[in-house]
C-alpha cells in the first residue's frame, strides 16, 4: 500500500470508530455498566500487535464474549502502535461495540506521544499532520468503565486537597466521574481525569495519597480510599494497567488487579479472564511466544 | 568508635567480631541480659549501652548543679530516664525541684512498654525502578543488625537496585526506641516526606513513624512499626 492509501485506510477506521464511540458513549468519560458472561481484560500493549493483540483479537476472542482494553495501545516498543490501535478500533467498529470496550491510557496523549514514539511513528507511516487526527480521537476516549461489577481504569483513583491541603478521595463512586470530568480533554488537564490515567495503587494503610515519582499532580493511592470508593457502589474491585508486571499482579487482597500485556519489559504479557464477576483465569504470553494458562488463584501476589 | 566500626562492614563481619573477640560482657540495666562487649545495644531489649553510665550519673549525682537552670535540667533528666527506665533511677533521691518530674518517669515507662508491644519495624518499597519490589515489605531486624545500611551495593543490609541510589546511601538505626536515618553523603540525597513535600535529610535525623523516605529520585520507601 502506498502512504496515501495507508493514510486513507487509517483515517477511515479512526472516523468510523469515533462516530460509533460518540454515538454509544455520548462523550461520557465513564462508561457502562457492561455485563458479559466471559470477559478478557488486556492491559498496556504498547504496540505489541504481532505478539499480543493479534492473539487476543483472534484466539482469545473466540472464547470470550467481551474484550476490555485498559489503554496504552501506542508508544514504546515494538513500534507498531498504529497497527495495534487500528486493529482494536476496527473490531470495536465492526462489532458495533459489542465485542470490544476500550478506555484511554496515559499514552493516548500528546503528553507522552511526542517523547515515547507514537508521534514519530504516525508521521513516518502516514505523513505530516496525521497525528492531529489521533490526538483528537484520544481527547474524546472514555477514561473509565464498569464491567461485571468491577471498576476499570488505566491508572487509579484520584485525590484532591481539602481546605487544609490534606489529600482526600476526589470521587466516591464511578458516576461522579461524569459529573466532574468533561470531554474532550487533550492532555487531559482536569486533575481527576489526569489521575485516573496516571495514579498507582500501593499497599499502604497509613497514607491515603502520596506524591508519585511519575510527576507533579500524580499520586499513589492507598488501601483506605480504595475501600471507600468500592463501597460507594458495592463494586468488586479495580482492574487496571499502567504498571509493569509479569502479566498480572494482584494487590490489596484482590481488590486491585494490575494487568500488563506488553512485551517490551521482557516478561510475560498477561490477559485476565473474568466469568461473571469472578476472576477465573490468567493467560500468560511468554517472551518466547509460549502461552501458559493459570487458574486465577495461582497468581495471587504474582 | 562504636558507631563507626559498623560503617563499611557487612552484616557478616558483625558476627565475625562477636565470635573472635568476646571481650568483657556487660549487663543490660533494663532487662539484665548479658551482652557481648561489642554490642552497643542490648541484644534482648535494645537499650543503649551508654545508658549504663547515664544511670550511674543519674543516681550517683543528683542534680545539685541544677540551681538556676531548672529548664535544661528537667530536659536532661527526661532524656536520662527515657534511656533507662530502671527502678534504680526512679527511686533515686528525689529531685529538688519536685514539680512534674515524679510522674514523668512512669509515663515514659508505660510508653516504652507499649512500644515494645507494638511490634516490629518494617520498610516497604513504595517505588523502585525494579517493579517486582514495589509493595514488598521487609522487616528491619535491629537485633541482628544494629545499623541497617541501605544502598545500591550488595554489601548493604537492604540493597536497592536503582542507579540513582548511591552505593552506600543511608543508614537506619534504632536508638532508645527511636528510629533514625542518616544520609551517607549520597549523590542524589535522602528526603523525608513532611506531609506535603520531601525535605532533604542532613546528617542524622529522627523519624516519626510512619515515615516516607525518598532515596534519590526514583525510590520511595515507607517505614513503619506494626
Amino acid at each position: 500500500m502506498s502512504q496515501s492509501e495507508l493514510r486513507e485506510n487509517a483515517f477511515a477506521i479512526l472516523e468510523k470508530a469515533k462516530d460509533l464511540m460518540l454515538d454509544l458513549y455520548k462523550r461520557r468519560p465513564h462508561i457502562g455498566p457492561f455485563e458479559s458472561k466471559r470477559v478478557a481484560f488486556v492491559g498496556d500493549t504498547h504496540g505489541a500487535f504481532e505478539e499480543v493483540t493479534k492473539f487476543v483479537l483472534g484466539a482469545v476472542s473466540k472464547e470470550v464474549d467481551l474484550i476490555v482494553f485498559l489503554g496504552d495501545y501506542v508508544d514504546r516498543e515494538p513500534p507498531n502502535g498504529l497497527e495495534n490501535l487500528l486493529a482494536i478500533l476496527k473490531v470495536f467498529a465492526d462489532s458495533k461495540g459489542e465485542k470490544v470496550v476500550f478506555i484511554r491510557g496515559n499514552h493516548e496523549s500528546p503528553l507522552t506521544n511526542y517523547y515515547y514514539g507514537f508521534y514519530d511513528e504516525v508521521t513516518v507511516k502516514l505523513g505530516g499532520g496525521a497525528y492531529e487526527k489521533f490526538k483528537e480521537f484520544f481527547s474524546l476516549m472514555p477514561i473509565s468503565a464498569e464491567v461485571n461489577g468491577w471498576f476499570v481504569v488505566h491508572g487509579g483513583l484520584p485525590g484532591l486537597p481539602d481546605q487544609e491541603g490534606k489529600m482526600e478521595l476526589a470521587i466516591r463512586r464511578p458516576s461522579e466521574i461524569n459529573e466532574k470530568v468533561s470531554l474532550p480533554d487533550e492532555n487531559p488537564d482536569n486533575p481527576i481525569a489526569l489521575q485516573l490515567l496516571w495514579n498507582d495503587p500501593r499497599e499502604m494503610k497509613e497514607y491515603d495519597f502520596l506524591p508519585n515519582m511519575r510527576g507533579d499532580g500524580i499520586y499513589y493511592f492507598g488501601v483506605k480510599p480504595t475501600e471507600e470508593f468500592l463501597k460507594g457502589d458495592n463494586l468488586k474491585g479495580i482492574i487496571r494497567g499502567h504498571e509493569v508486571a509479569n502479566g498480572v499482579r494482584v494487590l490489596m487482597e484482590g481488590k486491585v488487579i494490575n494487568v500488563f500485556s506488553s512485551v517490551y519489559h521482557g516478561e510475560s504479557a498477561g490477559v485476565l479472564i473474568l466469568e461473571g464477576n469472578e476472576p477465573k483465569e490468567v493467560i500468560l504470553i511468554n517472551p518466547n511466544g509460549d502461552v501458559l494458562r493459570l487458574p486465577y488463584g495461582q497468581v495471587q501476589g504474582y | 568508635m562504636a558507631t563507626n566500626r559498623y560503617e563499611g562492614s557487612t552484616g557478616h563481619k558483625i558476627f565475625y567480631v562477636v565470635i573472635l573477640t568476646p571481650g568483657v560482657p556487660w549487663k543490660c540495666p533494663v532487662c539484665g541480659y548479658e551482652n557481648p562487649d561489642d554490642a552497643e545495644y542490648c541484644l534482648k531489649c535494645g537499650t543503649s549501652r551508654q545508658s549504663v553510665s547515664h544511670i550511674q550519673q543519674a543516681s550517683v549525682n543528683p542534680p545539685q548543679e541544677a540551681v538556676g537552670q531548672a529548664e535544661t535540667q528537667v530536659e536532661q533528666q527526661q532524656v536520662t530516664v527515657q534511656e533507662a527506665p530502671q527502678p534504680q533511677a526512679v527511686s533515686a533521691p528525689p529531685v529538688p525541684q519536685a514539680e512534674p518530674t515524679p510522674s514523668q518517669p512512669q509515663a515514659v515507662e508505660v510508653q516504652q512498654g507499649s512500644q515494645a508491644a507494638k511490634g516490629k519495624y518494617y520498610l516497604q518499597f513504595i517505588q523502585t525502578p525494579a517493579h517486582q519490589l514495589n509493595n514488598i515489605k521487609v522487616p528491619l531486624d535491629f537485633e541482628t543488625f544494629t545499623n541497617i545500611s541501605v544502598g545500591r551495593s550488595p554489601e548493604n543490609v537492604i540493597v536497592v537496585p536503582d542507579p540513582e541510589v548511591s552505593r552506600r546511601h543511608a543508614v537506619l538505626s534504632l536508638e532508645n526506641g527511636e528510629l533514625y536515618i542518616e544520609d551517607l553523603n549520597s549523590t542524589n540525597g535522602t528526603y523525608v516526606y513532611d506531609g506535603k513535600l520531601f525535605q532533604p535529610v542532613k546528617g542524622k535525623q529522627k523519624l516519626n513513624l510512619p515515615a516516607v523516605v525518598k532515596l534519590g529520585n526514583q525510590t520511595v520507601v515507607k517505614l513503619s512499626r506494626e
